[in-house]
This record gives structure tokens, sequence and C-alpha cells, in this order.
């Protein structure tokens, strides 16, 4: 036991150091996996927005689509800084994620020590599902920081209010329903915990609290209209299953990954704790456990709103749309186990490592695998087709994956009836087909095309098989 | 009181011995194979007298599930049962469900949920027959391309006779965990474990 006290002595002697190491070493490990071509649907999705527009046109673009801008204007300073490549829009989301490291030494451990700061800043850079939207081309990185931060901050506020600290709460919450629409339902949950823990704790507070409400909502008038129009006419008609999703699912998706029972292991620690902030109420103060339940009830209440809200706006929902409550559900668990004892904070480490691991090995295997595919792709791409080549697809929408590698071309879905051969004679014309699909043998023949098979490339995801064939148009 | 404490211990560091043993033995993960998806053929109706067999090889000592698929005729009427049963070696039943035939969907997939110890690397065969004589009997599905079968089956009985083929199948086995995946299991227990003494050691202070 002497040894473990000594190591803990030693790491709190150096904890400013080292936990500042861990945020910029988990950092790196995130770094390693921003360099592949691999881009779905979605990423694709942001890398045209991003890319093909100015502000004014990502705005506007994104207020067509069914998501705030603050995200893609984020991403967008990081091109015009760094420049306009893929592995910069990675960086982007990853810096999302480092801010919600940052948390670790600047308010995680200012209230709960040292150790629970190590736990936390692995478990938001690496933890299961978390590492990988944490360098998806999407905004749940920015999205898990705004919420967690916005917590950490109700919090200080309970503790001891101040003007830095309600700007500050203010700033967050408007920032993470600028950059995603599903961090309302937790904001509304982080709003009443706080304006609860007021009247309790700091009655003459909660005018404060109603000012600053009222600033968020004068705050997010500026797009209050979008929302609206997008609330009422976004997303698909039909309630799908996805919608209908349970809990239970959610939590396999979120929790699951690659480590068998880990759903399980997770959602154990997390009932786990709560009997630990029973059983050990002494140590812990009543501020404490009032937030560390918010963080662990934070997850169902997002999830039943959000599925409230998706089922009213006809929106389909899908378990990525919780990812920003994760920050603070693991906060609730390593907060409270850390409290228990030295050597359970060591398994507890040990575990969260492994299970950190498998989900970085994850990650690093759906970025990589299928790289060599890719560029052989890309090699093709660029060696055969041109600028201004027509390029026919089978797959509603792929355009957009195929803009990234080939932005210049004209893109025709192949049903579409609109489609005039004539105009193409003369140019080169192409045949994505992902879905082993090919032009109705009758248009072939009405319109003279005949085709010549390239071979079987691939690209990410959806695009994973891409039988490419090049278009003869006669007269 | 201090003896009931200690004895609490006790069972507590019993129950995480036993719990570390365990889970090595009887925690599994799923892992599957299947047939190809090409170059499908169909046997003979079958009938009350004529069952359809296929013998396949336990290839993990743990099954989950067995998915076989049939074919009919969709505008004909379907009524009654198909008997599936999975037998050892030695012909001792091990297995069998009774699935009405409407729950079939035509040259789909049908899981039978086993949940069984099997012997890796022995012998099994499951057969599939019906309990009704009618216009529309199903036919079982299978391939006749050998790219296309399962590494598991080893041989296909039409009506007791050897056919040119292996079933549609798709086996879903219980695998053992990596050892990576046990230390966490491992590492979870202990902190539970844990968790438990220090409050037994609370209570007893207290």
């Amino acid at each position: 036991m002497k040894i473990i006290d000594r190591i803990f002595e030693w790491v709190e002697k150096y904890a400013t150091i080292l936990v500042w190491l861990s945020v910029i070493g988990t950092t790196g490990v995130l770094v390693t996996l921003c360099f592949s071509n691999a881009i779905e649907w979605d990423e694709s999705f942001t890398y045209n927005l991003v890319s093909t527009n100015n502000v004014k046109g990502i705005i506007e673009g994104t207020a067509a689509d069914i998501h705030p801008p603050l995200y893609y204007l984020i991403t967008k300073l990081f091109t015009v800084i760094f420049g306009n490549k893929l592995v910069v829009y990675k960086l982007a989301s990853v810096a999302g994620a480092t801010a919600a490291m940052i948390l670790g030494p600047l308010i995680i451990r200012k209230n709960w020590g040292t150790f629970p700061t190590f736990l936390y800043v692995l478990v938001v850079g690496m933890g299961p599902t978390i590492a990988f939207y944490n360098v998806n081309l999407r905004m749940y990185s920015w999205a898990l920081f705004f919420v967690t931060a916005t917590a950490l901050m109700a919090y200080e506020i309970i503790q001891k209010d101040s003007w830095v600290k309600w700007v500050l709460f203010l700033l967050f919450s408007l920032g993470g329903i600028y950059t995603f629409y599903f961090t309302a339902p937790s904001y509304v949950f982080i709003y009443g915990y706080l304006f609860i823990s007021l009247l309790i704790y700091n009655r003459k507070a909660v005018v404060k609290l109603i000012g600053i409400g009222i600033a968020a909502v004068v705050g997010y008038i500026p797009w209050l209209s979008v929302l609206l129009k997008q609330y009422t006419s976004s997303g698909i008609t039909e309630k799908n299953e996805e919608t209908k999703a349970e809990l239970w699912n959610i939590c396999k998706q979120l929790f699951g990954g690659r480590v068998e029972y880990g759903t399980m292991m997770i959602i154990g620690l997390s009932l786990l704790a709560i009997i630990i902030l029973w059983m050990f109420r002494e140590r812990f103060e009543t501020k404490e456990k009032s937030f560390i339940l918010m963080c662990f009830i934070n997850l169902p209440v997002t999830y039943y709103l959000s599925i409230a809200i998706a089922i009213t706006s006809n929106h389909f929902y899908n378990s990525r749309y919780m990812v920003h409550t994760l920050g603070l559900f693991w906060v609730g668990i390593v907060i409270t186990l850390s409290r228990v004892s030295k050597k359970v904070y060591l398994f507890l480490a040990a575990w969260l490592s492994i299970i950190c691991l498998y989900s970085y090995k994850a990650v690093y295997i759906d970025e990589y695998q299928d790289q060599e595919k890719i560029v052989a792709t890309m090699d093709f791409f660029e060696k055969n087709i041109e600028e201004n080549d027509v390029i026919i697809f089978e797959v509603p929408t792929f355009d957009m994956i195929f803009k990234y590698y080939i932005p210049n071309a004209e893109y025709f879905y192949y049903e579409n009836s609109d489609i005039n051969y004539k105009e193409m004679q003369g140019k080169t014309v192409w045949f994505f087909s992902c879905w082993q699909r090919m032009l109705d043998d009758a248009v072939m023949e009405k319109n003279h095309i005949r085709s010549e098979y390239m071979g079987r490339y691939g690209l990410f995801g959806g695009a994973g098989v891409l039988d490419i064939y090049k278009l003869e148009i006669g007269n | 009181m201090r003896q009931k404490h200690n004895i609490l211990k006790w069972i507590v560091v019993i129950l995480i011995c036993l719990g570390i043993i365990g889970t090595g033995f009887l925690l599994r993960r799923e892992s599957w194979s299947r047939s190809g998806d090409f170059a499908y053929a169909l046997s003979q109706p079958i009938t009350p007298d004529r069952e359809v067999r296929q013998y396949f090889t336990a290839t993990e000592s743990y099954m989950y599930a067995l998915c076989f698929a049939v074919d009919y005729n969709e505008n004909a009427t379907r009524e009654g049962n198909l008997i599936f049963s999975m037998y050892n070696q030695k012909g001792k039943l091990i297995l069998q469900e009774t699935i009405p035939y409407q729950n079939m969907r035509k040259s789909t997939y049908y899981r039978v949920v086993a949940n069984k110890w099997l012997k890796k690397g022995a012998e099994y065969y499951y057969t599939v027959t019906v309990d009704f004589e009618g216009e529309n009997n199903p036919c079982l599905v299978y391939s006749a391309d050998p790219a296309m079968y399962v590494p598991e089956n080893i041989s296909l009985d039409d009506d007791y006779s050897q056919v040119e083929g292996q079933g549609l199948n798709w086996y879903i086995w219980g695998m053992p965990l990596d050892y990576k995946n046990l230390i966490c299991i491992w590492a979870w227990i202990a902190i539970v474990g844990l968790v438990l003494l220090e409050l037994i050691d609370k209570k007893q202070v207290s």
C-alpha cells in the first residue's frame, strides 16, 4: 500500500504538469486518426458546404438544411487559417474534443481533484463513440464541449456565482444551441437544475438566471425564424424505426463499442455510482450529490425529450444525437468512483484505459482499413477523369460523396428524367455504380449508349463498392 | 459483529474470485458464418414422410442460433407447421422448434434460437420436416456452388439421399473472449467487489 500512496503523492506533486500533459497526449492520439481520405455522406456534406461557400453562403446553406451554423463557421475558420484540406476539417472536430478536455484541468480538477481529471480527459478524448465523433466532420464534439461546459459552469455558479461565470454560462449555452439543436433538451434540464439549486442555495441569484435565460432567448432570435421553418419542414414525413428506438438500444450504440458486455459494464457502473452516492453520502456535499445525479439523469431526460422533438418535427432519430450528453455522464462516473478508495480508482483507471484503447482501435480501423482502396480509386480519378466530365450516379445524393474527390464534374442522378444524353455527346461520360445497378437497357438503346467497364473501385461507407463504367453516347 | 463483517468480506472475496474464473469460461462473444449469396437451389417439397437433413460440424462450443431458409409458392395458402430438430452424432435430440408455416418468409433466413453448449469439432445434424400434407409444401433452400458453402456444413440429404450442395445456413456461435476483453471485465468485477468491501469496512467502523 505504501507504494500506491507514494505514487499518488508523486502524481499530486506534479499534478499541474501531468494533467496538461494528459490533455496534450490525448489530443495527440486523436490527431493520429486524422490522416485518412475516408469520408462518408454526412462528412461530405460538411466538406462541400464549407469548402464551396463563404460565411454568408454557409449560413444560407445550413439554414436550407437542418442544422444551426456555428460548427460550420468554426470549421470555416480552421480552413481559412490552415488551408482547405480534409485533415484540417478533422482537426476542427478534434479541437472540439480538446476544448472539452481542457475543462478537466480548469474545472474538474478545481472541484474534484487531480485523479478524476485524468480519467475525464481520457474518456472525453477516446471514450466509446466519443472517439469516433471527435474526428468526424460533424458538430458532435463541439456540442459535447458546449453542453459539458454549460453544466460545469452551472455547478460553479451554484458554488459561488460571479458575473464572469454567468457570462460564460450564457455563451456556452448559446454556443451549444447554435451548434446542434438536439442539445436543447439537455439545456432545458441544466437550466431546470440550476433554477432549483439556486432556489435552495442562493435565492437572490434566481433573478440573474431569469435574466440570463432572457438573454439566451434574445441571443437566439436571429436564428429563431430559421429554426421554426426547419422544425416544421425538415426531415422525413414518415416515422421510421429509428424514431422509435428504445433507450437500451441507444445505450448499446453509445457504449457498446468493441468491448463485449461494454454496455452492461458502463450502465452497471453508473448504477454503482448512484449506490455509492447513497451509501457513502457523507463523503459528498449536498451540492455535489445533486450535480452528479444531474449528470446521470441528463442522458435519459435528453433522450425522451429528443424523441418528442424528433416525432413532432418528423425528423428521424439516431443515437449520435445523444453524444453531447456523454461528457456529463462520464463526469458523474469518474468523480463518484474516484471518491471511494485509491484501489477502486486504480482498477477504474485500468478498466477505462482498456475501454478507451478498444475505442481508439475501432476508430483507427474505421478510418484506415479502406485507405489502400481509396487511394487506388483516387489514383484512377486523377489519371482518367478530367474537369467538366459528366458523372452519372445510381444512388440518390451520392454525388455529395463524389464531389469531395471530383469537385468540378457535372453530376446527374440516373433516374432523373431531365437527363439529356444528346447534350452529353462529345463529353466524357462516366457511370458510377455503388449498388450494382446500370442504366436501363431501353435508355441505353434509345440514346445509343455503349458502356465499357473500367473496374471495381471503392471509397468509404455506402460508396465502399464502386463499379466504374465509361459511357460512349452515339448520335 | 466484527466476525459477521469478516464473513461478509470473505463472501465478497469469494464472489470476486468466482466472477473472475466464471467469466473466463462462461462469457462469449458472437461470431457467425453464413452461406454465400448466389447459386441457390431447392430441395424437393418437404412432406411428413420426406425430411431434409443437413450434417454440420460444431466449430465452437456454444451455439447462439442457427438460421435456415425455405422457399414456397407465395400465392398459395400456407397452413400447418415446420418442425426443426437438431441431433448429436448419436442421434440424440438436443433441440426442437415447431415453427408455424405462416411465420416463414420466402427464401429468407429463419433464426432458430439454440443457446446450447455443443462439443467443439463434433458432428451434428438438423432436420426440417412438416406436420401437414398440402399443395404448397416448403422446399429447403441450398447452395449448389461450393464457393457459396458455409464451412460448417458437411453434407445435405434430401429424403435420405445425398444432394450435390449444402444447406443455406447462417451459424451464430459464441466464441471465447480475448484476453484484453477478459482483463477489462475482471477489472470491472474488481471495482464492484472493492466498492462492496469498502462498504462493509465502513459499516464495521460505524
